[in-house]
């Protein structure tokens, strides 16, 4: 293969060559299982993403498998592997992808699924499951999206529900062992389905209603089981945490050590996907944290470390930590980034901490404009927590505020909306109040409006969507109600929003619409210079399919939903009481607050949310 | 405060590794050796380290130049130490030295040398055709404009050897030829030379005497 030809003419070639710092090389005559590790997207996002520095490194410590990497080539490379014949190939040791045992996909976001289907017709993979012998790889996936995964169900032969470190060793242990014995890919699935947290969808039937929603799901295979119930990791500070991480060469997203500090959240934040699906809480303890974060610095020589997890502040010995972790980092310059801070218990204390080495911007994510509006979406923070943190911020130095917001939630008034503006402007004023002495020359509020997305597994899934033209009608009513020339304004495309909300919530039959888009051009569609929307409107014609079934259609709780025969340890029942709360504008407390009930204790054993 | 010149390669696919990615490689190399490096006063520290002369992206070096200072109490033989298992596959540092007033700076280089691999290299004759045109001109791109030059006083020598070509041409600040448009004037001026895929080597950055920035 003669890549250096075509990497002379490619932008950032340094995405496709790996041999980066601490990636792994291994000899191939030891190797029973080749795993290839995919994220549908390219290199420098790809590589800023934890979970797979996590599995990589975990399924590289056993010595019989190989992990490698792949990530989706950049349109030009693409162009010159389709024109020289190059098929998609590995970081590490450039073998083709064909020829690897595994393919495994995470999922992170629904926008990458073209990338997906553009990744297996690089490698000459045939896409749907049915079309592939034994002679190819076999594809798995997982991550956060997998939680539905029905969209992408002809195309991946199983998927992985939930925290992968022990379920991907226990899968590796079963294919070692069945390899050996010569099983097929066939014999394979029907054992490995039986590890909990395994779907594998062509041990399902679906059958839909006249009026297109689903009428059964039932299995075909009697060992599958009826619910999938997702994995977690029950001792998370025990849990393998990789010391050694790849360096890249070329400056990524993420370019930094994460400590990833715990995992769930106690918040119960209607609209959020990841604040249900992670449950529960589990934190990993300071003195383990402060020993990975020392071996991670030695190791990769990184200049920046940050706090992972949905947020930070609610960490309950953040205080223990964060001394610790500057005592490691001062004196090496590396600066230390506190990410997802919380309103309600933003500390000064905290902040000077962050900003010891270096000081940017703060972000904070009130969400809504109003409090009727928060209530709802049980953000439970107050607009005397914003005016607050403000102050504090201003006190200490700082100029660059960034304000995150959605527009389009349930029960969304105009008056919500100018709310928004309205908190830009209050904390513009609390600038002023602050004395010219100890205040930052230069003030920049920045408001960043996304537009609200219903998901899977949360209070919020039956809800319709906003359509395209109300989303648009929003976003300029709240441009008008801006007129401060310290605040800036910024808004996400509608289109992307709309399709994100229909593959999103979407069934089995998506895939063919998936799928014709793909062939009609599709890729990259998160990136706002390659979105084509009318090539999907087409897809959706293609495919006999209406996409307003899927977004602006309020569901029934009686309905079958596609993803219902996950357990992801919430109850349904709970979801639809969370529902119901948002609706009269009650809020739930926190899970340190008290224990709302939410089906995750009794799912996983008690005494876990920590 | 001890300042180092360290010469260092970038064979196979650290020829891919692009300048700007060069100073962040080595921050996060002289992290992992536990070397101290100083950094610059200010809002926004930066470690105090210099690239010689920047290399074209697709190009393998075995002789590239980073100045570097560190604080306190780092030897040489200590550096060398180490930064021994810290380096990424391809790179190696087989020099280092102290610097002092004495040492030469950067605005000393005048030439590079260079070894360049062609599937069909042009032969010895066409190689002394070539240097014996009155003028060498070639359309030369900067950022900001495009025009005929002529680069025949920017080749110092040039000649083939075991199937090879080596060249010694302009390098730094007043005169400054890269190797590929050397190629591609060698492609417009001998008859029917076609470059075809080719690997540029750096041997060597020398001084106006032609000696190396040791």
């Amino acid at each position: 293969m003669n890549l250096d030809k075509i990497l002379k003419v490619v932008e950032r070639p340094s995405r496709y060559i790996g041999n980066e710092f601490n990636s792994v090389h291994k000899d191939l005559n030891g190797i029973n299982i080749r795993f290839g590790f995919c994220f549908a997207d390219v290199y420098e996002i790809g590589m800023s993403h934890l979970g797979m520095k996590i599995l990589y490194h975990l399924l590289n410590t056993a010595e019989d498998i190989y992990c490698e990497r792949f990530f989706t080539p950049w349109v030009d490379m693409e162009e010159q592997m389709r024109k020289n014949n190059i098929p998609l190939f590995s970081l590490e040791t450039k073998t083709p992808a064909r020829d690897f045992d595994f393919l495994g996909f995470t999922l992170q976001y629904e926008m990458s699924y073209t990338n997906i289907l553009n990744m297996l017709d690089l490698g000459g993979i045939p896409l749907r499951s049915d079309e592939r012998d034994d002679s190819y790889p076999i594809i798995c996936a997982g991550g956060p999206c997998a939680y539905n995964p029905e969209p992408l169900a002809p195309f991946v032969d199983f998927f992985m529900l939930g925290e992968g470190e022990e379920m991907m060793m226990e899968v590796m242990d079963l294919y070692r062992a069945m390899k050996a014995q010569g099983k097929t890919k066939d014999e394979f699935l029907a054992e490995v389905v039986k590890i909990e947290g395994i779907y594998v969808p062509k041990f399902y039937d679906v059958e839909y209603n006249e009026d297109g929603t689903i009428k059964s799901f039932t299995k075909n295979y009697a060992a599958a089981p009826d619910t999938v119930k997702k994995r977690i990791i029950k001792d998370f500070d025990k849990c393998f945490a990789p010391d050694n991480i790849i360096v890249p060469f070329m400056e990524v997203v993420h370019d930094r050590i994460m400590l990833e500090i715990f995992r769930g959240c106690i918040r119960g934040c209607r609209f959020c996907q990841a604040g249900m699906i992670y449950r529960p809480v589990r934190e990993r303890s300071p003195e383990t944290l402060l020993s990975l974060a020392e071996r991670l610095i030695k190791n990769t020589g990184y200049e920046e470390i940050s706090l992972s997890s949905l947020s930070t502040s609610d960490y309950t010995k953040l205080k223990e930590l964060t001394d610790g972790l500057l005592e490691l980092t001062e004196e090496q310059k590396i600066s230390l980034s506190l990410p997802s801070l919380r309103l309600d218990n933003f500390s000064m204390e905290l902040m000077q901490k962050v900003q010891k080495v270096r000081k940017s911007g703060l972000t904070f994510a009130p969400e809504a404009g109003t409090q009727r509006l928060r209530d709802v979406i049980n953000k439970n923070i107050t607009e005397e927590d914003l005016t607050n943190a403000a102050t504090m911020a201003f006190s200490g130095g700082y100029g660059t505020i960034k304000l995150y917001f959605m527009i389009g939630l349930p029960t969304e008034t105009n008056e919500d909306i100018a709310g928004i503006a309205h908190l830009a402007d209050e904390v513009v004023s609390i600038y002023k109040h602050t004395p010219k002495e100890i205040r930052n020359k230069n003030l920049r509020v920045t408001v960043s409006v996304s537009s609200f997305v219903p998901k899977p597994f949360t209070p919020f899934q039956w809800v319709a969507q906003n359509t395209k033209d109300e989303i648009f009608t929003k976003q300029m009513f709240l441009k008008e109600q801006i007129n401060n020339r310290y605040v800036s304004y910024n808004w996400h495309d509608s289109a992307l929003s709309i399709l994100e909300g229909i593959v999103a919530r979407g069934d089995r039959r998506l895939a063919d619409a998936i799928e014709a888009a793909f062939k009609n051009g599709a890729r990259f569609d998160s990136w706002h210079e390659h979105f084509r929307p009318d090539v999907w409107y087409k897809a959706f014609e293609e495919a006999g399919i209406n996409p307003d079934f899927y977004n602006t259609r309020q569901r029934d709780y009686t309905e079958i939903l596609p993803w219902d025969f996950i357990d992801v340890g919430v109850s349904k029942k709970f979801l639809i009481s969370e529902s119901e709360k948002a609706h009269r504008g009650e809020t739930t407390k926190n899970c340190r607050e008290g224990c709302s009930g939410c089906g995750v204790t009794l799912a996983f054993g008690g005494g876990l949310c920590g | 405060m001890a300042k180092f010149r360290l010469q260092f390669t970038k064979y196979g696919d650290m020829k891919y590794v692009s300048h700007l990615d060069l100073i962040r490689l080595f921050t996060r190399i002289f992290h992992r050796a536990d070397l101290p490096l100083s950094y610059s006063e200010g809002f926004n520290p930066h470690p105090k380290m210099s690239v010689l002369l920047p290399l074209s992206v697709g190009f393998e070096s075995a002789c590239e130049y980073i100045d570097v200072e560190f604080r306190d109490g780092v030897g040489m033989l200590d550096c060398m130490k180490k930064l021994k298992g810290k380096l990424p596959l391809g790179m190696e540092i087989p020099q280092i030295t102290q610097l002092n007033e004495t040492s030469k700076k950067a605005k000393a280089i005048r030439y590079a040398s260079y070894e360049i691999s062609f599937i069909n290299p042009p032969s010895e004759e066409e190689i002394e055709g070539f240097l014996g045109l009155d003028k060498i001109e070639v359309l030369k791109k900067t950022k900001r404009s495009e025009n005929m030059a002529d680069i025949k006083p920017d080749i110092m020598d040039l000649y083939v050897a075991d199937g090879k070509v080596f060249a010694v041409i302009s390098a730094g600040s007043e005169a400054n030829l890269k190797a590929d448009l050397l190629v591609t004037a060698m492609e417009q001026y001998i008859e029917g030379f076609c470059a075809g895929d080719y690997s540029v080597l750096r041997t060597g950055i020398l001084d106006e005497r032609g000696i190396s920035m040791m």
